[in-house]
C-alpha cells in the first residue's frame, strides 16, 4: 500500500463518521423544524378561533398582557331582543330554529360590525353590542342607530327569505343608550369575556323592553340622542319609568335617516 | 409569530401600476432597490416619495440601533396586519444575513416577549403607539426612557414607529399584492445569496448623521419638528408636509378635514391645529366643527363627504374591510384623488402618533 492510498484510506475513514454525524444532525434539524411550523401552525389557528369568541382584537389584547386593566370608558350600548321568540321556540323543531336563529344573528352581527360595532355577548335570542369600547369613536352613537337602520333592513330581507320557505317572519326590539361603563376583560381565570360593565348596558336592555310598550323597534334615550346627527328622524314618545332608575325616562323612536334632505351627493355611503 | 401573516384576508389591488422613472431612480440611490409599492403610488409623487424618503435606516437615524427599528417594523406591521411591510421587513432580515432559523427565532422572541428588558420596551411601546386606544402618554414614555434609552433614542423610536404607520397604510389602503413578497421572505434561494445581498444592501443602511447647521422650521408642524431640529429626520417629515400642503389635487378643505377627523379620533391637539391652519382664509371653522361632529352635512361637497369618511376609517381597522371602503371611494374619485386621500390620511395617522409621542408633558 503506498503512502497516497494509506492517507486517502485514513481520510474516509475520519470522513464517514463525520458526514454520519451530519446526516443524523441534518435530520434532526429538519424534524425540529417541522415541530416548530407545526407548533406555529397551531399557535395561528388558535388565535383565529380565539377572534370568533371575542370581539375585534380584544383576544389580541388579552394574549398579550392578561392582566390588562379594565379602563373606564365612554361607549353606546346596543341591545336587541327578538319579540316573540317563546312561542317560535315552541313552534320550530330545535334543529330548524337554531338555523333561523343563526341566520339572524349572523345579519345583525353583519350589520353591526359593518358600523363599526362588537357584538359582545349573544343572550339566548339577545344580542348586545358595544359601540366605542375596544377603540375611542366619536361617532359611536351615529355609528349605532346607524347599525340598528341596517338591522332593521336587513331583518326585512331575512323575513322574505323565511316566509318564502313557509317560515314565520321575526321581529325585534332594540334600545341604545351612551354612557360611562368598565370595559375590558372580566371573568374568573377559567372564562373571560369583553364586556361592559355598569349602569349602561342595563339602560340600554331596559329600554330595549320599552319597544313593546311603544310599539316600536328601535329606541335611543337622551344620552344618545344629544349625539346623533340632525338627519336621524326621531319621534318623542312619553317618558317611563325603568326599573332601577329614580326619574321617567325619555326615549325616542328611530324612524328613518333623511338621506336625501341632510346630505347632498345621495349616493355616498353612510 | 408566523413567518408570514398570509391568513390575513388581502383584497387584490385595487390600482394598476405604472412607471415613473425619477422615483425609480430615486428609490435605487437610496435603498438600493425600487421599492415595490412605488409604481402603485406614482399617480401621486410625493406619496410616493415619502416612502423612500423616511425609510429610518437610511441616514435618517443616528442614535437609535437599528436592530431594534427592525424588531418594530416587525410588531407593528404584525399589529396592523400588513401583509406586505412584515414580509418586506423579514425579507430584509434575511438579505442582511441573518439566516432563516435565526428570523424565525426572533420571531418567536417577540411573540413570547423573551427579549432583554430594554428591547421588551421599545416592543411595548410600540404596540401601545401602534393601538392608540388610548395615546400612550408620560408614563409609558418614561417606562421606556426608564428602560436605558436616551431621549434621542427614544424620539428616533416614535419616528420608527410613525414610519410603519405611514408605509403599513399605505400598502394596506391600496392592497399592494404581498404573494411575491411573502413567497421571497421564506425562500431558501435567499441563504445562498446573502454574502452578496448583504454586501450590496449593507451600503444603504447607515447612521444619520447630526446636521450641521440644525434646521428651524417654520410653518406646518413647526412644533413637532423643533423636537428633531438637529436630525436629519426633520428635513424629510418637512418636505413631505409641505409637499402634501402644495398639492392641487384636493381642495384645501378636504385636506384639512382629512387631518381634522383623524385627529379628532386620535385626540390629537396638534394636528388638529395644524388641521385649522389648512382651511382657506375665509373658511367658516364652524363648518369644520359640524362636519367633524357627524362625519357629513349639507354644507360638505361629494368628495369631502367620501373623502372624511374613508379618513375614520384609516385609523383602526383590518386589511380586507378597510380595502373593501377604498374600493367604494374609488367609485367616487378619479385614482389621483384615491391616492391623495390615501396619502394624507396616512400622513395624518403617522403625525398624529409622532407627536403624541415626543409632545407628550
Amino acid at each position: 500500500m503506498t503512502a497516497a492510498s494509506a492517507f486517502l484510506i485514513g481520510l474516509l475513514c475520519a470522513a464517514l463518521p463525520l458526514a454520519l454525524v451530519l446526516v443524523v444532525q441534518a435530520g434532526r434539524g429538519r424534524r425540529l423544524r417541522a415541530q416548530c411550523e407545526a407548533q406555529m401552525a397551531d399557535l395561528q389557528r388558535l388565535q383565529e378561533s380565539c377572534a370568533r369568541l371575542a370581539p375585534g382584537n380584544a383576544a389580541e389584547v388579552l394574549a398579550m398582557d392578561t392582566t390588562a386593566t379594565a379602563q373606564h370608558k365612554e361607549v353606546t350600548a346596543l341591545f336587541s331582543d327578538l319579540a316573540g321568540y317563546t312561542a317560535l321556540s315552541e313552534r320550530l323543531e330545535a334543529p330548524l330554529l337554531a338555523r333561523v336563529l343563526n341566520g339572524y344573528f349572523e345579519r345583525m352581527s353583519q350589520a353591526i360590525t359593518e358600523h363599526r360595532g362588537h357584538v359582545s355577548t349573544f343572550i339566548g335570542d339577545g344580542l348586545l353590542a358595544y359601540f366605542g369600547a375596544l377603540e375611542p369613536n366619536p361617532w359611536q352613537s351615529d355609528d349605532a342607530v346607524h347599525a340598528a337602520l341596517a338591522m332593521r333592513a336587513a331583518l326585512a330581507d331575512y323575513n322574505r327569505e323565511l316566509t318564502g320557505e313557509g317560515l314565520p317572519p321575526l321581529a325585534f326590539g332594540v334600545g341604545i343608550h351612551r354612557g360611562t361603563g368598565l370595559a375590558g376583560w372580566v371573568g374568573s381565570r377559567d372564562r373571560m369575556e369583553y364586556a361592559v360593565v355598569g349602569r349602561t348596558v342595563n339602560v340600554a336592555a331596559r329600554v330595549q323592553g320599552l319597544t313593546r310598550d311603544h310599539g316600536v323597534d328601535v329606541l335611543v334615550t337622551e344620552a344618545v340622542r344629544g349625539h346623533l346627527d340632525p338627519g336621524f328622524e326621531l319621534r318623542e314618545l312619553t317618558p317611563a319609568t325603568l326599573k332601577g332608575i329614580d326619574r321617567p325616562v325619555v326615549t325616542y323612536a328611530v324612524q328613518d335617516w333623511q338621506t336625501a334632505a341632510a346630505e347632498p351627493g345621495a349616493e355616498v355611503r353612510s | 409569530m408566523a413567518s408570514t401573516l398570509a391568513s390575513v384576508p388581502w383584497d387584490d389591488c385595487l390600482l394598476e401600476p405604472r412607471r415613473d422613472r425619477d422615483l425609480e431612480r430615486l428609490s435605487r440611490n437610496r435603498l438600493g432597490v425600487v421599492m415595490p409599492a412605488l409604481p402603485y403610488l406614482v399617480s401621486r409623487p410625493w406619496v410616493a416619495r415619502s416612502l423612500v424618503t423616511w425609510q429610518p435606516e437610511c441616514g435618517l437615524v443616528s442614535h437609535l440601533d437599528l436592530a431594534i427599528g427592525d424588531l418594530v417594523a416587525l410588531t407593528v406591521s404584525q399589529q396592523n396586519a400588513c401583509r406586505f411591510c412584515y414580509a418586506t421587513t423579514r425579507t430584509m432580515l434575511r438579505i442582511l444575513g441573518l439566516s432563516e432559523s435565526r428570523v424565525r427565532e426572533i420571531e418567536r422572541q417577540i411573540a413570547t416577549e423573551d427579549l432583554d428588558p430594554r428591547t421588551l420596551a421599545a416592543l411595548r411601546y410600540a404596540r401601545t403607539l401602534s393601538r392608540a386606544a388610548p395615546m400612550p402618554g408620560a408614563a409609558e414614555r418614561d417606562a421606556v426612557l426608564g428602560a436605558g434609552f436616551s431621549a434621542a433614542e427614544f424620539r428616533e423610536l416614535a419616528f420608527v414607529i410613525a414610519f410603519v404607520e405611514l408605509a403599513n397604510r399605505l400598502h394596506t389602503l391600496v392592497a399592494v399584492p404581498p404573494g411575491s413578497i411573502e413567497r421571497l421572505s421564506v425562500s431558501r434561494f435567499i441563504d445562498l445569496v446573502r454574502p452578496l445581498t448583504r454586501a450590496f444592501f449593507g451600503r444603504y443602511r447607515r447612521p444619520g448623521e447630526a446636521l450641521t447647521t440644525p434646521t428651524v422650521q417654520a410653518g406646518p408642524y413647526a412644533r413637532l419638528l423643533a423636537e428633531f431640529a438637529d436630525s436629519p429626520i426633520a428635513p424629510a417629515v418637512a418636505e413631505t408636509v409641505a409637499s402634501m400642503t402644495a398639492s392641487a389635487v384636493l381642495p384645501p378643505r378636504a385636506r384639512s378635514l382629512i387631518f381634522a377627523v383623524v385627529a379628532h379620533a386620535l385626540g390629537c391637539p396638534l394636528s388638529a391645529q395644524e388641521a385649522r391652519a389648512m382651511l382657506p382664509p375665509d373658511a367658516d371653522t364652524l363648518e369644520l366643527d359640524q362636519a367633524l361632529a357627524h362625519l357629513g352635512g349639507q354644507h360638505l361637497d361629494p368628495l369631502e363627504t367620501a373623502a372624511v369618511r374613508f379618513a375614520r376609517d384609516t385609523i383602526w381597522y383590518t386589511p380586507l374591510d378597510v380595502q373593501r371602503r377604498g374600493r367604494e371611494l374609488l367609485r367616487v374619485l378619479s385614482v389621483e384623488q384615491f391616492v391623495e386621500v390615501v396619502g394624507i390620511a396616512s400622513l395624518a395617522n403617522a403625525l398624529c402618533r409622532l407627536s403624541a409621542a415626543v409632545l407628550s408633558p
